[in-house]
């Protein structure tokens, strides 16, 4: 990986690339140097920084319990469920010129299109994007990000790094984080205008939204787990292999999970 | 520009861009807006996933025999669990004789243990088997019982490694997203079908419960025992 890192750098001396292979090497970089993999660890999995990420962990379970949790409950109460599946369906439009540019870096142009096809219709026939016309019709809206679109160039994960209120990530998927929030015409436009606040609250809506999603899966993993830590980290490792590698989503028959080794000897 | 000095100037940006994402990726939630991790890992409900494939001889019969367990799998849990005139534990007796028909207990088992099996000695396997199967009931249960008769689709099956089956089926939800269901299916000594594994989403259930153990056994410094004690408190 770290040789295929430095021949992409050969190859491109135009700027813009140049800045990507930055990206990529600096993932392969801190994946290689670190591989602490072992038999606790979800394969291609390196977690350095565990006592720091314990201690931030043990932050993000408080907070969660004591504020993130409650205020998920309260949500639940106020708005009915089919209001929250329309702004789950909003924010996911929202975010479609992220998930288009991702999936034409990816070289998905077949993803894009389906991207661009799904918010034309759901904006201008389900108004304004809460309703997912497009899914009836099978236009599928993947969510791609840039950790993922580094993913497919080879990037590995790099350090597992739990974040303060954003809970598990890594370097990859941090800095493809970082780098989406540039890619977000909201953001262009809120800014440009001078009316960042726009661009926080579409934020602040998304981070709600994705924890009353999250709510019930993380409440039943810490119920069904001993080391509740090691738990959402595997989870977390998986449940990013299975996004970057949702290529055709279309053929489930083609479709694997994860690598659910051979044991013969019992 | 020399190739040298523009690499020399490559690595140094390099360096200090990797500085700059990386400390910002940790500290600066207010400059970067919210949502980042958890947004990433809710999206998952969104995707799929595809991965290598290792053909295996899995004929086109044994493959649809393989769905129609899963159907009828699910068609019994429906039955026991959406009959209101169970009671809680009749519920739960039920659901631990069909886990113990359907469900290679000792095969979940002895894989959510890796390599410590071989560390732990005869009785101790025996402790932590019955232990694990107690706690896998309670485990299952709680998925299940969070399923209130959404249709379970089976939409395909493949060979899956060296002598398994992919059972691959989605639940359909009014108010969410779909979420797909993967059933791993190994035939017993008995000569029948039974699941080894299931995964939501990509995130198998038996990994995940490997990882946690081996943490469990590792921070405890490589004592099988430590996992069977707390095998043995967990409440419930």
């Amino acid at each position: 990986m770290c040789v295929s890192a430095s021949k992409v750098m050969k190859q491109k001396n135009n700027k813009f690339l140049t800045v990507l292979a930055l990206f990529a090497l600096m993932g392969v970089t801190t994946g290689c140097v670190t591989s602490t993999y072992d038999d606790a660890q979800t394969p291609g999995m390196t977690d350095p920084f565990e006592e720091i990420n314990r201690s931030v962990f043990k932050f993000n379970t408080f907070i969660d319990r004591n504020l993130i949790n409650p205020a998920v409950d309260g949500y639940r109460t106020v708005v009915p469920s089919p209001a929250r599946k329309g702004i789950d369906n909003a924010l996911n439009n929202l975010q479609s010129p992220v998930h288009f540019t991702n999936q034409v870096l990816q070289g998905d142009i077949e993803g894009a299109g389906d991207v661009l096809f799904a918010a034309i219709v759901n904006t201008f026939v389900g108004f304004g994007g809460l309703i997912d016309v497009a899914e009836y019709e099978g236009y599928e809206h993947e969510n791609e990000d840039f950790g993922q679109t580094l993913a497919t160039w080879g990037v590995s994960h790099g350090p597992y790094v739990v974040i303060p209120f954003m809970g598990p990530s890594t370097v990859r998927d941090g800095s493809g984080y970082f780098i989406d929030s540039f890619a977000d015409p909201l953001r262009w436009y809120s800014y440009n205008i001078e009316e960042k606040h726009i661009y926080y609250n579409k934020a602040g809506a998304a981070y709600a939204n994705a924890r009353n999603n999250l709510k019930d899966a993380l409440t039943e993993l810490e119920a069904s787990s001993i080391d509740y830590y090691a738990s959402v980290r595997s989870s977390y490792y998986q449940s990013r292999e299975a996004q970057v590698k949702d290529k055709d989503s279309s053929d489930l028959a083609s479709q694997d999970t994860v690598d659910f080794p051979e044991y013969d000897d019992f | 520009m020399t190739r040298k000095s523009s690499k020399t100037r490559l690595f140094m940006s390099m360096a200090a861009f990797c500085g700059l994402a990386y400390s910002s990726a940790i500290t600066a939630p207010s400059a970067a807006p919210l949502s980042m991790s958890y947004t990433s890992m809710a999206s998952a409900q969104h995707g799929n996933n595809a991965i290598i494939h290792i053909s295996n001889d899995k004929s086109d019969k044994e493959l649809k025999q393989a769905e129609a367990f899963i159907n009828d799998l699910a068609k019994t849990a429906i039955g026991f669990l959406a009959d209101e005139a169970l009671s809680t534990q009749d519920k739960e007796k039920q659901f631990k004789k069909l886990l113990n028909n359907r469900f290679d207990m000792r095969s979940i088992g002895r894989f959510a243990m890796g390599r410590y099996w071989r560390t732990a000695s005869t009785d101790q396997q025996k402790e932590y088997l019955t232990l694990f199967n107690d706690m896998i009931v309670q485990v299952y249960s709680r998925r299940f019982s969070e399923y209130q008769g959404q249709a379970i689709e089976v939409i395909s099956s493949r060979p899956e490694g060296k002598r398994d089956i992919l059972v691959a089926s989605v639940i359909k939800q009014d108010n969410g997203p779909d979420v797909r269901l993967d059933w791993r299916l190994r035939t017993g000594k008995d000569g029948k079908l039974k699941v080894i594994d299931i995964v939501v989403e990509g995130v198998s259930m038996a990994l995940t419960q490997r990882s946690d153990f081996a943490s469990v056994i590792q921070r405890g410094g490589g004592n099988v025992q430590i996992l069977i004690s707390h095998l043995a408190q967990k409440p419930e």
